[in-house]
């Protein structure tokens, strides 16, 4: 009932905007309306059948506001998507929010996405939004990250921005049903029973960041106060229950990035207090643990750099989590590390777009490689291929190649 | 009789130094004083203006990219940022450059807003194409007098104009041009036609300037056509809406800048 009473008012306010974008517009050019066709057809390489053929329409709304008083921006980004395989729809609000630009500061509300940090495609520092790890395939990196409702005010000293992130009510990332389930151990059943994190403002998450760019660097230094939005696995052996639970999180951290000749070199880092692990053999240490989970602090820290040489680039980056005061029956190795590696090159004065990503989890063996290539065929019409690849792994991800057009109105 | 020949031989004199002093002043400028001239020439201290970017391929397709461009002389560096307007794919992307008097390294960023991020990105590779046109970072940026040596060949019109033909030869070896030859107006210290010769010595590509206007006292180039002659494409570029000197502010060269645009 909520899902329909949502779902009509977003498609009032679809209509709403482009009335009113199309006529201001028109009228003061105050309005901008963008509008986005893509059918998007996936298949299955291993099982051999097409899983999705997807029709997504986007629509960007920017309306100005600019008086003698108030100066700002009202956005607003509905996505409709129609699945034409399974016959199902959605439509959701991508972003929406009311900008307010004042001197020496400024002031965002509503649905919002925000990046934090140097890294490209790994979480280091850029926690204020929560993963979505149901995308699949993943055709930008930036598709992972749900929006937030949130209030966001920048200050401006001395041309640097110290921003302030309050999000009132929290959100969890979503979590993928067969990996959540995988890790249950067997005859455990799940309890979802439990209350989620209330909505209430003793609950609420803060985020601070100062960030500077300059001539020889540029640097961000942040701290949450936030929930993990991962849960952690809480047993019940006397009921043979898991219970997922939400824990509180304190972070600290910096990103860095700096330019020597032809490479562009960045690092982050963050310390995490106050992450739950679950142990392996939980039955072992039920006297101290006996819901079978362990608090302990993490550290996180990435090395990166981009490299150009003649038409190429390539970019490269390094990541270690490591947990302190490591106990050796946490299910998760005491250092975990990724690399990523990236190839990307122009043709034909940037018409022709070609990438290839690779994600390596080393503790996994899991390497994920992601080739794309997008071709413009003129400023309205983009033909776009790739793949979401596993080589070397197990996992419930299946190999999928994807195939979109996209047409801008 | 001997009067006159005094008289004569007199005015003989005053027309050799006559002549002379003519020819002295047409030789006196060298290649590097005609360049310097260009390069010292009044742009303001500050310019803002909207840019659109035509690009025509071999079979007459067109893409247009249009820009809005702030630039400020600080004195020790000169600031620059650029906010794309369209096409919607690039709309709300954002380019800002520091360039530094004591040639240093550029600093350049880039907004991405589907990343909602800024990104530091090198400077070295000036030779990269801009948006996809034929005009490179370098063609765009100022490039300073000493990185080339200047040569003058010689004088010639250009629609009309008197120019000075002057050849740039790059000081770096392994610089992306092998050499440019530029026709420099002799009335206004512009470069009204430029050839640029690729690493092999062969001509690459063409900017000839279709139209200049005088804006705020100062001699602005507003429509130019640069052409790839080996591959038959051409970008034209032009300028409106150009104001100079408006005190544009420091806040302008900002990360809020580019995040908020324009």
């Amino acid at each position: 009932m909520k899902f329909k009473k949502n779902r009509y008012l977003i498609i009032g306010m679809i209509f709403m905007m482009l009335f009113l974008g199309y006529s201001l517009n028109n009228h003061t050019k105050a309005a901008y309306v963008s509008n986005s066709l893509t059918s998007r057809y996936e298949y299955d390489l291993e099982n051999g059948e097409t899983f999705n053929s997807k029709l997504i329409y986007e629509l960007d709304y920017e309306n100005r506001v600019n008086t003698e008083k108030i100066f700002g921006k009202i956005i607003a980004n509905p996505i409709f998507e129609y699945n034409l395989e399974n016959k199902t729809e959605d439509i959701r609000l991508n972003e929406a929010y009311l900008d307010l630009y004042f001197n020496n500061f400024d002031l965002r509300m509503g649905k919002q996405k925000m990046t934090w940090g140097k890294s490209d495609g790994i979480v280091v520092t850029n926690i204020v939004n929560p993963r979505d790890y149901n995308v699949h395939p993943m055709v930008e990196y930036e598709d992972q990250f749900q929006s937030i409702d949130a209030i966001k005010a920048n200050l401006y000293p001395k041309n640097d921005t110290f921003e302030i992130v309050w999000v009132p009510e929290f959100k969890s990332a979503k979590l993928n049903k067969e990996l959540l389930l995988g890790k249950l151990p067997q005859d455990f059943k799940k309890d979802s029973s439990a209350k989620e994190i209330e909505d209430k403002f003793k609950n609420s998450e803060l985020f601070l960041r100062y960030s500077s760019i300059g001539q020889k660097y540029d640097y961000e230094i942040m701290a949450g106060y936030s929930w993990d939005d991962q849960p952690t696995l809480h047993k019940d052996f006397q009921r043979k229950a898991v219970i997922p639970q939400h824990h509180r999180l304190y972070t600290f951290g910096g990103s860095i990035s700096t330019m020597k000749g032809p490479v562009v070199m960045r690092g982050e880092g963050a310390y995490i207090n106050g992450k739950y692990f679950n142990l392996s053999n939980p039955l072992l240490h039920l006297q101290d643990y006996p819901e079978g989970v362990i608090e302990k602090n993490e550290i996180k820290w990435l090395f990166g750099f981009d490299y150009n040489f003649e038409d190429y680039l390539f970019s490269m980056q390094f990541m270690q989590e490591k947990i302190l005061d490591y106990k050796k029956d946490i299910i998760q190795d005491e250092h975990q590390n990724t690399i990523t590696f990236l190839i990307k090159r122009d043709f034909f004065r940037s018409k022709l777009n070609t990438e290839m990503n690779f994600h390596y989890n080393v503790n996994k063996k899991l390497l994920m490689f992601k080739p794309t290539l997008s071709y413009d065929y003129n400023d309205f019409t983009n033909f776009k291929l790739g793949a979401n690849l596993k080589l070397e792994a197990e996992t419930f991800r299946s190999d999928v190649f994807y195939v979109q057009t996209e047409y801008l109105f | 009789m001997r009067k006159n020949r005094l008289l004569i031989i007199l005015l003989i004199l005053i027309l050799s130094v006559f002549n002379l002093s003519t020819y002295v002043s047409a030789i006196e400028l060298t290649g590097r004083e005609i360049m310097k001239k260009v390069y010292d020439r009044n742009t303001g201290q500050d310019r803002k203006a909207n840019m659109e970017m035509i690009l025509i391929n071999n079979r007459g397709d067109k893409r247009v990219r249009e820009l809005k461009q702030f630039q400020r002389d600080f004195g020790s560096s000169e600031k620059k940022i650029m906010f794309f307007i369209s096409p919607q794919d690039v709309r709300g992307t954002s380019f800002m450059n520091w360039t530094y008097e004591d040639n240093r390294e550029d600093s350049q960023w880039i907004y991405l807003p589907a990343l909602g991020k800024i990104k530091r990105i090198s400077a070295e590779n000036k030779s990269d194409y801009f948006m996809g046109s034929d005009f490179t970072y370098d063609d765009l940026g100022e490039r300073s007098l000493e990185e080339d040596t200047h040569y003058l060949i010689k004088s010639e019109k250009i629609n009309g104009e008197e120019c000075y033909v002057v050849e740039n030869s790059p000081k770096e070896e392994d610089y992306m041009y092998s050499k440019k030859i530029t026709w420099v107006s002799k009335e206004n210290w512009i470069g009204l036609k430029k050839e640029f010769y690729d690493s092999d010595g062969n001509l690459l590509k063409v900017l000839t300037v279709k139209d200049y206007q005088v804006i705020n006292g100062i001699v602005t180039i507003t429509h130019s056509e640069m052409k790839n002659i080996q591959k038959e494409h051409k970008t034209i570029l032009k300028l409106t809406d150009v104001h100079y000197n408006t005190e544009i502010s420091e806040d302008r060269f900002t990360e809020r800048s580019m995040k908020i645009g324009i």
